[in-house]
């Protein structure tokens, strides 16, 4: 599956993004959140054009652990 | 007397119990009552612990009579926000969910607290799993300024109970801004530290990787005597910094004569009230007669910090609450599971792209940082809101409420660096404004050492509401 734009923020394909990451929504649920999904995409869009070249992620971890 | 001891700075409430001027039981029980009082107007406690406290006066009180002096906190009433997890008292992260629940643990923070003598007077109210918006079955919680505006949030009870001298101290979490948002709309000093300072061990989690558990008081020493009890390493906290603990009130009254300050360059994206504006700059010349040196930096775009901040706090978040969105979706506040839910659907991809982001942050704002000793620059962009606003004019723009707040704070919740808030002013409706201090990572020291030189030079932080004025 590829991933969810937000011209594709059909129902449809909510539903199928939604049942293939076991988010268990029924429809009137997953309408209700399109309109909030879709604004996260479009965030998640300008998110994705920062230049990160060169930078690994800063996810924190010990090695200790 | 009984007002005399509420609104003590914790430092002068603890050298009284020190020197026996005063008992702890009669700070506890003087809170008590304070807290019967006003308590209610404020809605700002969940459980108070009232029995638990004065036994533990009792016993804290026996102690200094045989001559033992546990430390700093002796006697000092403390409350913690109620994602803070102790053991025997229920911990309800201000959610439904958990309402009843009771840990068997104290928060490694918690111990420490107790360790240095503290009195756990009672558990914060605070926004739903401390996201979003306060949950009904606990009610917001009421501003002491204005009951009639917010706190915002998270650490909503924490920040009122402070100003109103329902504690000496509370202990509150920031994820995005949860302690120094309400901290500055309430007029108090909250301090968030350097990430990994602090264990998050037995604390209900938002972010793995930008949950901070710091103090909220009325004087910046005292946050800086609280930090020091609760700081540390902790096997429990793998984040936690294995770094020797440094002294935070060794420098703290040193001034900032020839320290060189950084202010933020203006920002293309940055509306902001003008009262709140022109605080701050009055602020930069207090700065500049005490002897530093202020020149301009530049740091991340704020509004880009803040999409990264969500991104990471959304999906982390989502992760730890996907249990509860199974099967207790409904009992969540419609807002905090609208976000929770959201969180569900960032693809793994724009997680890990946010935690390089981050990375770029952390290393721009280290940058901003070398040829400085400290950053200042606003802590909320606007006074304290009415309950229920949901959105505001700023800049000629309609912006929501709760994105205009977290305009200057996200940003180092993700690169981990110290900041701290303090007050710098009022606006013309008589309610509180905000300074931020932000410090190079493990320079708490002299975060507080500017923020005191700051307090030291000006009398806001001595300012009492209304309400606490007519009722104490």
């Amino acid at each position: 599956m590829g991933e969810p734009r937000e011209e594709h923020l059909s129902l449809e394909a909510l539903r199928t993004f939604a049942r293939a990451a076991g988010i268990g929504h029924d429809d009137r649920r997953l309408a209700e959140l399109a309109p909030k999904i879709a604004q996260q995409f479009r965030d998640l869009a300008r998110l994705r054009e920062i230049d990160v070249a060169g930078y690994e992620p800063a996810i924190w971890f010990s090695a200790a652990d | 007397m009984s007002d005399e001891l509420v609104f003590a700075s914790l430092t002068e409430l603890a050298a009284m119990i020190r020197s026996r001027a005063v008992s702890p039981v009669d700070v506890v029980r003087a809170t008590l009552e304070h807290i019967e009082r006003i308590g209610s107007a404020l809605n700002c406690y969940i459980t108070i612990m009232g029995g638990e406290a004065e036994k533990e006066a009792e016993r804290l009180e026996q102690l200094l009579g045989e001559g033992a002096y546990l430390g700093p906190l002796h006697g000092v009433p403390i409350s913690l926000k109620d994602n803070i997890c102790t053991a025997g008292t229920r911990t309800t992260a201000g959610s439904p969910i958990l309402e009843h629940w009771v840990p068997d643990q104290d928060a490694t923070a918690v111990q420490r607290l107790k360790a240095a003598g503290a009195i756990i007077i009672a558990k914060a109210n605070l926004y739903e799993f401390a996201f979003g918006a306060p949950h009904t079955r606990f009610g917001p919680t009421h501003n002491p300024w204005d009951l009639d505006r917010s706190c915002a949030g998270s650490s909503s009870g924490s920040a009122a109970a402070v100003a109103a001298g329902l504690c000496h101290a509370s202990i509150g979490t920031d994820t995005g801004g949860s302690i120094r948002i309400p901290a500055t709309l309430c007029g108090i000093v909250g301090s968030k530290p350097t990430y990994g300072l602090v264990s998050r061990a037995g604390v209900i989690p938002v972010s793995y990787n930008m949950d901070h558990v710091g103090p909220m008081t009325r004087t910046v020493p005292d946050a800086a005597v609280v930090l020091q009890a609760m700081a540390g390493p902790d096997p429990k906290d793998s984040t936690t910094v294995p770094a020797t603990l440094p002294d935070f009130l060794s420098i703290i009254e040193d001034g900032v004569q020839g320290l060189r300050i950084g202010i933020l360059a203006p920002q293309a994206t940055e509306a902001i009230q003008p009262e709140v504006r022109e605080a701050v700059r009055r602020a930069y010349a207090v700065f500049d007669r005490e002897g530093a040196t202020l020149s301009e930096v530049v740091l991340p775009d704020l509004t880009q910090a803040r999409t990264v901040n969500w991104v990471i706090c959304g999906a982390e978040a989502a992760e730890y609450h996907r249990p509860y969105l199974r099967t207790r979706a409904g009992d969540y506040h419609p807002v905090v599971r609208a976000l929770l839910e959201g969180g569900e659907f960032i693809p793994a991809t724009d997680y890990i792209h946010a935690q390089r982001v981050r990375r770029r942050f952390t290393e721009e704002v280290r940058s901003a940082l070398a040829g400085v000793d400290v950053l200042i620059l606003p802590a909320a962009a606007l006074e304290a809101y009415r309950i229920g606003q949901r959105t505001v004019m700023l800049d000629g723009l309609e912006e929501d409420v709760l994105q205009a707040n977290t305009r200057y704070t996200p940003l180092f919740d993700l690169t981990g660096h110290p900041a701290l808030v303090l007050p710098c002013g009022f606006s013309s409706t008589g309610l509180p404004i905000g300074l931020q201090v932000v410090g190079k990572p493990l320079d708490d020291a002299r975060v507080f050492r500017v923020a005191r030189a700051y307090e030291r030079a000006t009398d806001w932080h001595t300012r009492r509401s209304r309400l606490t004025a007519n009722q104490a």
